[in-house]
């Protein structure tokens, strides 16, 4: 789960390329675009504020404390780091590179290795491991959404499940 | 939802000319937008055995891929599938089975218990007596839980009739979010 592929939208086929229609269209590609990748639509567009490992898809961030960065999320962390959860839908990003990350709607959340229990509606909880989730109950409950479809995770190939949510600011349990 | 039918591509136009195709292809972007979790809302299988999940009812996630059941407040932590992951049906019907499409974020009108006096502002909880309503008198009861979903903006079409009509305008709020005991 990511975010719409607009790419497969011809606008110019049969059209001239530069001519007012194509242009038109176009135009409305690009608005779709811009709408499918912003906050109305569930995404932020957020710069790492990590000194030295990536954010990969699937990861939970928290918005740091520089302007529209973020940090992996983790529970038991300093403030910053539980506040204003989302999910990254980029494949990677690399410390102070800019990336997309998903605050509500569905999204591909990565969890620790070794769980044995998924469930579908179970919550998926801030884990005291750098930008993963998990399934257990954890000293400090911070909720990040519930399972929907718990299928795909296999542990350390792909600790992957598909969440819901629809908040990313979360009240202190 | 929108009613995108209403956005006609073939007006003084050749319908299958590129532009009318192009445009076809936009409303059908679009029309997939608004059944998304991008725009709040999410399709799933009803898990009911029985009964038909109408428009306006409240469920909630089942323990199954994308499924759901009629929410209910009175279930408590022994049975939490009936009680997580609040969603309003937007389809007229869903029989057990089916698929339907369910608002998680947004507004939708949602059904509430009868003989209730609600008002705009007042919270919205899940129901302890009728299966997928809602209602604006928190639950007190022992063993019943409060199930928040939303707040309501309008309650006017709200009357105990004739004819009935049980429907408020909802703003679902953190339906997600964890829940407490009464």
């Amino acid at each position: 789960m990511g975010i719409f592929n607009l790419q497969g939208f011809s606008a110019q086929k049969s059209l001239v390329s530069d001519g007012a229609t194509a242009n038109a269209l176009n135009r409305i590609r690009d608005l779709l675009n811009d709408l499918l990748h912003s906050p109305e639509t569930g995404v932020l567009h957020l710069q790492s504020d990590e000194g030295a490992v990536n954010i990969t898809k699937g990861m939970i961030v928290a918005i740091s404390t520089g302007a529209n960065e973020c940090v992996r999320a983790v529970e038991g962390g300093a403030p910053a780091a539980e506040r204003g959860f989302a999910v990254c839908l980029s494949d990677s990003v690399a410390p102070s590179a800019w990336g997309y990350f998903r605050f509500k709607g569905e999204a591909d959340v990565r969890l620790v290795n070794g769980l044995v229990d998924l469930d579908e509606a179970q919550a998926i909880n801030l884990s005291t491991t750098d930008g993963l989730g998990t399934n257990q109950a954890t000293a400090v409950l911070r909720r990040v959404g519930l399972i929907v479809d718990a299928t795909e995770y296999v542990t350390v190939t792909n600790p992957l499940v598909r969440i819901v949510t629809e908040f990313c600011c979360p009240q202190v349990a | 939802m929108f009613n995108l039918q209403a956005f006609s591509t073939q007006k003084s136009g050749v319908s299958d000319g590129s532009v009318a195709n192009a445009l076809n292809k936009i409303r059908s972007l679009l029309t997939k937008l608004l059944h998304s979790p991008e725009t709040g809302v999410i399709e799933l299988t009803s898990g009911e055995v029985v009964e038909d999940i109408v428009k306006g009812k409240i469920v909630a996630l089942d323990n199954e891929i994308y499924q759901c059941v009629r929410a209910y407040a009175d279930d408590g932590p022994g049975q939490p599938f009936t009680c997580r992951g609040f969603a309003v049906c937007l389809s007229d019907l869903v029989e057990p089975g089916e698929k339907g499409f369910f608002r998680f974020a947004g507004e939708a009108d949602t059904i509430l218990e009868p003989s209730l006096t609600p008002g705009a502002g007042e919270s919205v909880y899940v129901s302890t007596t009728v299966y997928g309503s809602g209602t604006n008198v928190a639950p007190t009861g022992n063993n019943e839980w409060v199930r928040k979903v939303g707040y309501i903006k309008d309650a006017s079409q709200y009357t105990a009739g004739p004819p009935v009509n049980l429907f408020v305008r909802m703003i679902l709020d953190k339906c997600c979010e964890n829940q407490i005991q009464a």
